[in-house]
């Protein structure tokens, strides 16, 4: 934390030196919910759910929605804590040891990696390679990558926008150099868009499919989403109880597809629970998307252990960002995914996800 | 750990925050109804407290003896919507959220108001807050029949004896008056509402209010004083104190002399709720909040905050060398924020120009980093005895309260340092306050005046 003012004669942006300083400060520092658990046995697991947690296929496994029983289950309590914002918090929180399972986004990944979050990796999966949208104005003269040369950009800096970006940038030979980057988070870059300060944003669903509605604007063709996800947990509920962690990870699998398998249910009951607020445009939205497949989690009915794309995949994005600046340092994402012990995690998770 | 911080929102119908306007995420909604709209909602689900409107009336002209820095870069006092309709839309979409608008009570008579925030308690079901002020503009005073305004402590006075008109109308109904009995018939029964035959210095008031006695007694009362008098009529009047410090230390002074005054004139020191402001800048990482903060701090123009800091100390601060440190100087305005910049000065050896943009800037506590640090910060203050709660404001307007509501409330909520779901109906039932019996103004008046 800061308690010094900003001074006021600096050149530029501060830059962090070393991945440790981008947000993860010593484990003291971070007070979660008491102390971790380090030497005592397990006796619940606490799995982090990101938002308010309503709408997705830890709400089937949290409010035992299809006949799900995740206690029985896994053979241990699970307690889920609710009010993170991202993945990224969630990391910290399993830093301090008040979080033992959580999904991760790749940059949530590189993250821990760089902060020396102990975690451990179990399953990844491609996101929905059309889960990213840049939207504009309807009737913008921008209609390709090419047409960005120039351009103000909405973006969450450090985010799967941001690799999407990149990437899309890349099919016209262009760079971020080459437009005008304006680093907004999601509900700024909202109120920049509708009132046209940006000429584009970039974000990812619901939040852009809902916004495409709500302003009735039009996206650009071909923009991709590249960037894997994952499911993580804590060192110590991974090495200490392999079988246990396997169980839960089949247990979100299995949640992803029942869902998928009752689509009205599902978004009935997630309605029920305030999943939408009094928003019947959001409801439709989520229906929409889970039918299309290119929510977050939509992958997760077919996850399986980490593949050697996941690896490449979160390498190459830790690659990019740190040319881009946003890590001040480059991360060796393939050595810590190759780290000895988690096979034996790998192979309990393999197992288990064996069972249909 | 039981014992929860208060969340109060510093909403401004207008700019605000030098430069804050001119972020690219703030929408320059303030004449528009569902921007407010918006906003409640926002709160709401964050559980706030209650929603807080400072007010000016004028807009100010002490720098350089004109409104052109105010209005050219969009200072606080440049456009500002009177809060009571903002307050009235806001109450309609929400259920539990408190709101808050100042009145001075330098240039408004008392039946007026207490009727008006009557009114507002009873259509809001015991939502309703009354920040008082008592304003220390000349061009305030212009606006109201005025060449120059009442001096300190005869505002203090006439604001004391206006509260103690406001209260006697408040109890000027019993409870209960109102029988609605269609029988009888007895729509109100005379024996129970009450002339008050208020004589005093600056108001003559016969009374009875033609509103029955307010849902909450009285409405939650604010102020913000602190000049010695105003510290005194704080702790004699006040359930919620409104302040601004730019150390923990200097909280901790404030908060212990305030319980300590309290208790002195009779008061439970656990009725008044200390929520002083702050001005978190919250980011996925430490450095990006760092960048974050530099990047809302560069929009802030020196002369924009210096126009405001010249109306907050009321005086002109355009006849001092603008590159060196600011003399010393007496404040006929606010001697809380002259405290704030003495502090800031002193410890960063400013210029006047610096001073301006930091002032315009400021982010009261240093809260900045991600919503973890953050958390710890407001932890530490409300631990360590500096607040029993704090009073958001934003660097930038709407965006600014969905991001502490989305990151931080969820970080406190984990604590257990801040409620999940709303404890009452009322605020002063979510504030933890008694509602008053009637006649409880002779106590806070500290007897007859």
């Amino acid at each position: 934390m800061t308690r010094t003012p900003i001074s006021l004669n600096r050149r530029g942006f501060l830059r962090a030196t070393g991945l440790g300083a981008l947000g993860i400060a010593g484990a003291a520092a971070l007070s979660g919910c008491g102390p971790g658990t380090s030497a005592a046995e397990l006796s619940e697991i606490r799995y982090a759910l990101i938002g308010d947690g309503k709408a997705e296929p830890g709400t089937i496994l949290s409010h035992g929605l299809g006949g799900f029983d995740v206690n029985a289950a896994v053979g241990l309590p699970v307690s889920f804590s609710t009010g993170f914002a991202a993945s990224l918090p969630v990391m910290e929180a399993i830093k301090a040891g008040s979080i033992d399972f959580s999904f991760a986004t790749a940059t949530a990944i590189i993250y821990a990696i760089g902060g020396g979050v102990p975690v451990v990796p179990l399953v990844a999966y491609p996101l929905p390679v059309d889960e990213v949208d840049i939207l504009v104005p309807k009737g913008s003269d921008i209609k390709s990558a090419a047409d960005l040369r120039g351009r103000s950009v909405a973006d969450h800096q450090g985010t799967t926008g941001t690799y999407s970006l990149v990437k899309y940038l890349e099919t016209a030979g262009l760079t971020i150099d080459d437009i005008e980057y304006v680093n907004l988070t999601a509900a700024d870059a909202e109120a920049a868009f509708a009132q046209r300060h940006v000429d584009a944003w970039i974000n990812w669903q619901p939040t852009i499919e809902l916004a495409r509605r709500k302003h009735d604007a039009d996206v650009l063709p071909g923009v991709r989403t590249y960037d894997y996800a994952f499911f993580v947990a804590s060192e110590k509920f991974a090495f200490d109880r392999p079988r246990e962690v396997a169980t839960l990870v089949r247990s979100v699998r299995d949640a992803q597809r029942w869902i998928e398998a009752n689509p009205e249910t599902a978004v009935g009951e997630f309605a029920a629970l305030g999943g939408f607020g009094d928003s019947t445009l959001e409801r439709d939205v989520y229906y929409d998307l889970v039918q299309q497949k290119r929510l977050s989690y939509s992958g997760a009915g077919d996850f399986g252990v980490i593949a050697p794309a996941a690896v490449d995949s979160t390498q190459d994005l830790a690659d990019n960002f740190h040319q881009l600046g946003v890590y001040p340092e480059s991360v060796d994402v393939r050595g810590w995914f190759a780290d000895t012990r988690f096979a034996p995690v790998a192979d309990a998770v393999r197992a288990e996800l064996a069972k249909s | 750990m039981n014992k929860k911080m208060r969340l109060a929102a510093f909403v401004t119908a207008g700019p605000g925050r030098p430069g804050g306007w001119r972020y690219p995420g703030s929408v320059p909604g303030w004449l528009d109804a569902s921007y407010y709209h918006n906003i409640a909602r926002t709160l709401e689900d964050g559980r706030f407290d209650l929603a807080f409107f400072p007010d000016i009336l004028s807009v100010p002209d002490r720098f350089a003896g004109s409104t052109d820095s105010q209005l050219r870069y969009g200072a606080l006092g440049s456009l500002r919507v009177d809060p009571l309709p903002v307050m009235a839309s806001m109450a309609a979409v929400t259920r539990h959220l408190g709101i808050a608008a100042t009145v001075s009570t330098s240039y408004a008579q008392p039946f007026t108001v207490a009727r008006s925030f009557a009114s507002l308690d009873h259509l809001t079901a015991g939502r309703a807050a009354w920040n008082i002020v008592t304003s220390f503009q000349e061009s305030e005073a212009r606006n109201f029949n005025l060449d120059a305004q009442f001096d300190r402590s005869t505002r203090y006075e006439r604001a004391d004896e206006f509260l103690q008109v406001a209260a006697k109308l408040w109890d000027s109904w019993e409870d209960g008056a109102l029988v609605l009995d269609e029988e009888t018939p007895l729509f109100a029964d005379p024996d129970r509402v009450h002339r008050i035959d208020h004589e005093g210095r600056y108001f003559t008031v016969r009374g009875p209010l033609n509103v029955p006695r307010p849902p909450q007694g009285y409405p939650v009362l604010i102020q913000a004083g602190a000049s010695s008098k105003g510290k005194d009529f704080a702790a004699h009047w006040s359930d919620v104190i409104f302040c601004s410090h730019a150390s923990k230390e200097s909280a901790q002074a404030f908060y212990t002399e305030i319980k300590e005054r309290a208790a002195l004139f009779g008061r439970d020191p656990d009725h008044i709720k200390i929520l002083p402001s702050i001005t978190p800048i919250v980011a996925p990482t430490s450095a990006r909040a760092k960048e974050l903060a530099e990047e809302i701090f560069e929009l802030v123009p020196p002369l924009g905050g210096l126009s405001t800091l010249a109306y907050h100390l009321d005086v002109d601060l355009s006849t001092f060398p603008l590159d060196e440190r600011l003399p010393d100087v007496e404040v006929p305005g606010v001697e809380g924020h002259y405290h704030e910049v003495r502090e800031i000065t002193e410890r960063d050896g400013l210029t006047l120009r610096q001073l301006g943009k930091q002032y315009g800037g400021r982010t009261e506590g240093g809260f900045i980093g991600t919503a973890a640090d953050v958390a710890d910060g407001l932890q530490e203050w409300f631990e360590d005895g500096a607040a029993d709660g704090f009073t958001l404001q934003v660097p930038h307007q709407p965006g600014g309260f969905e991001t502490f509501t989305r990151e931080v409330v969820p970080q406190l909520q984990r604590r257990g340092l801040f409620r999940t779901e709303y404890e009452g109906t009322t605020l002063r039932e979510n504030l933890g306050l008694d509602r008053p019996d009637r006649g409880e103004w002779a106590i806070r008046a500290g007897g007859p005046a």
